[in-house]
């Protein structure tokens, strides 16, 4: 199971992002084994409260608000939750590196705007539309 | 954690196993090159054989267009379509381990492999 470690230097702790790949029949599925990846971490949103586990079935299960649907391949499926993660935290980076940069900015509306920048990409989405995650089974 | 899946045939009283998991790892192949970024990637395993008693090698998915016949189509389906989801991309892999595949198989520029072998 890949595991990301984050260290938050604003509270000098260190949270975890993992992927676990799953076997089970699910719920709202079609009676028989699904197979699927389960997005979760340990980092707790401003309020306290956990953000639960997201089951990714397909490229399509991107972070609420991405405007990179379907994400490019698993790699980016999965950097896109962790930056997700930690912006809808309201984690803070300053620093920025030859490879990638973060920018944030806030609006009258209170919904945060930011992307990151690669070689190869760059993402946009916003975090007003947050409440939609699922919790994990 | 590793889905196992057990495969057995009735016809030989036995079994064989196929492995897959989810990983995130700098990569070292002929595809990625050296490099220092991570990628998330499934990885598929047997210690089965084949019928022509050859083992097989670890397989790597990186998307949904990571086709099982070499890339250009799926194993089961004569199709050059990318995957719908994790679930139809497993089986499918799953299924090609366990039947094999012709030479240039729908059209594609796949090698022979023959079917698991089970006795």
């Amino acid at each position: 199971m890949p595991s990301v470690k984050i260290y938050n230097d604003e509270d000098n702790r260190t949270y975890t992002v993992s992927f676990d790949l799953k076997k089970n029949i699910l719920i709202d599925g079609d009676g028989t084994d699904d197979i699927y990846l389960v997005a979760s971490t340990t980092i707790r949103k401003p309020d306290g409260s956990s953000f639960g586990s997201t089951i990714l079935r397909s490229l399509y299960d991107v972070p609420p608000g991405s405007v990179t649907v379907p994400a490019d391949d698993f790699t980016d499926l999965c950097n896109q939750w962790v930056i997700y993660y930690q912006t809808a935290a309201s984690f803070t980076e300053s620093s920025s590196s030859s490879s990638s940069s973060v920018a944030y900015s806030s609006s009258s509306s209170s919904s945060e705007l930011y992307s990151t920048s690669s070689s190869s990409s760059s993402e946009l989405y916003s975090t007003s539309s947050s409440s939609s995650l699922t919790d994990g089974i | 954690m590793a889905i196992n899946f057990e495969i057995y045939s009735n016809a030989n009283a036995s079994s064989k196993s196929v492995s897959v998991d989810f990983f995130s790892d700098i990569v070292a192949d002929s595809k990625q090159g050296i490099t220092s970024d991570l990628v998330y990637y499934f990885k598929f395993t047997t210690g089965a054989r084949d019928t022509d008693n050859l083992a097989y090698t670890q397989r790597l998915t990186r998307d949904l267009s990571d086709l099982a016949l070499n890339g250009e189509a799926q194993s089961a389906t004569n199709t050059s379509s990318q995957y719908t989801n994790v679930k139809t991309m497993v089986t499918d892999y799953v299924y090609d381990y366990i039947h094999g595949h012709t030479a240039g198989q729908f059209g594609t520029s796949v090698t022979k492999k023959a079917p698991m072998k089970f006795n």
